[in-house]
């Protein structure tokens, strides 16, 4: 099963095991990492379950669609890394992805 | 409290969370197998096997319920006929202008409604074959779902002589009037202090949410943030999300048109910004939900501007 990694902002680190099918933030908050609020459950309409992808992973990951980059807008401290994480799925390509928190989602 | 079976746990605090149960049509044949409820995977699950291409399916109610399941039910392929007692959907819970958008989207995608159609009998042998309608006319249906709203699950509070007006009544705290016990989500009646302690019994995961935040703080000793209202609906390829409640609005502006199937209708009494509806606009959702939840007010002809993007109206409301 894919391992993803979850790095706090405080430099906390969570490996996880994510089935693929489920979401980079549905993993986390089956597993209670701290940090990935995800207040609409997955429905890409609330930002709080915001991320940063480990550079080296943009390739795979993909980009933000449109209505994702418009929600991404108003989220907290937006790098040109961050994703909203329900909008990533997990798949077997993405087996140790390395993603940072920010320090709130609110 | 004591269980049934007769033990007994102690508590300190004890949070009330019981949510509410969907209402039942009060009709004859309403037991009829094929008439469905929608709460629960289990609900679901019940109406899989018949919820296929071709089934014709009526609703019962055109509130968000009664609409999202509209909206999947065409998008699989089965012939849907809304019912609904007022003469427009989303009457509860939209203005008229918003609810015709939605209302012509889903007539676009192929939905019959019955507007100010009132439900008389459900007909059929041991399944369900149509609905009756008090004017006489008859819907052929083999399957229904009724999304007629909810009823909050207050009997352990009425049991325990708690107050309870529409859901077990609670101060912004969550607090009912014996201090040691809370209510949350859908089965509390709370004041929200964003629109001026009105009492609200608000049915949405938002609300359910914070209701839980501000319950933990609480019983913490710390104090809680209050949070605006929000809530969403995903029909078709339309995504609407709401912030702050609409309710007493006078006048109301947008932004985009709904002609291109993304806009925003912002709601406004008086002076004041109240709510907004977005269509496939999120920065107009998260902008308000910002706005408000700041207490900032921004003019309707500043929000009506396009030219000026909404990251930018919010940044130079909150410098104000």
């Amino acid at each position: 099963m894919p391992k993803i990694t979850y790095i706090e902002a405080s430099g906390k680190e969570h490996v996880v095991d994510a089935p693929e099918g489920q979401t980079v933030m549905e993993a986390a908050v089956k597993h209670a990492v701290p940090g990935i609020d995800a207040d609409c459950g997955g429905a890409c309409a609330c930002a709080t379950c915001h991320v940063y992808v480990d550079p080296d992973w943009l390739g795979k990951t993909g980009e933000a669609g449109s209505m994702e980059q418009s929600m991404l807008d108003f989220a907290n401290d937006v790098e040109d890394n961050s994703r909203l994480s329900c909008q990533i799925k997990v798949t077997g390509e993405l087996d140790g992805l390395v993603v940072r928190l920010p320090k709130s989602q609110h | 409290m004591r269980l049934e079976g007769g033990r007994e746990l102690p508590y300190d605090a004890l949070v009330l969370a019981t949510g509410a149960r969907p209402r039942k049509l009060s009709l004859a044949g309403a037991d009829l197998e094929g008439v469905h409820l929608f709460r629960t995977l289990a609900d679901v699950d019940a109406m899989k096997e018949a919820f296929v291409a071709g089934a014709k399916l009526v609703v019962i109610g055109a509130g968000y319920i009664g609409l999202e399941g509209a909206a999947v039910a065409r998008q699989m392929g089965l012939d849907v006929t809304v019912i609904e007692t007022a003469v427009r959907p989303l009457a509860r819970v939209t203005s008229p202008e918003v609810a015709g958008f939605f209302l012509d989207e889903h007539t676009r995608q192929g939905v019959r409604f019955v507007l100010g159609g009132q439900p008389a009998v459900i007909k059929g042998q041991d399944r369900v074959r149509a609905v009756g309608l008090a004017d006489g006319t008859e819907i052929p249906a083999d399957l229904v779902l009724t999304g007629i709203g909810v009823n909050p699950e207050t009997t352990l509070a009425q049991h325990s002589n708690l107050a309870v007006d529409n859901g077990v009544v609670t101060d912004a705290q969550c607090r009912t009037d014996d201090p040691a016990i809370f209510a949350i989500g859908d089965c509390a009646n709370r004041p929200i202090s964003h629109y001026d302690n009105r009492r609200c019994r608000l049915e949405s995961v938002h609300n359910a949410i914070e209701g839980a935040k501000i319950v933990a703080a609480t019983i913490l000793g710390k104090e809680a943030t209050l949070e605006t209202p929000w809530f969403w609906s995903d029909q078709y390829d339309l995504k609407l999300q709401i912030a702050g409640l609409f309710q007493g609005y006078d006048h109301v502006v947008f932004r985009g048109g709904m002609a291109d199937r993304a806009f925003a209708a912002f709601y406004y009494k008086g002076d004041r910004l109240i709510a907004v509806d977005a269509v496939n606009r999120p920065a107009e959702f998260l902008g308000v939900k910002a706005l408000l939840h700041k207490r900032l007010n921004v003019a309707p002809d500043v929000i009506a501007d396009e030219s000026r993007p909404m990251k930018e109206i919010v940044a130079a409301a909150s410098k104000t």
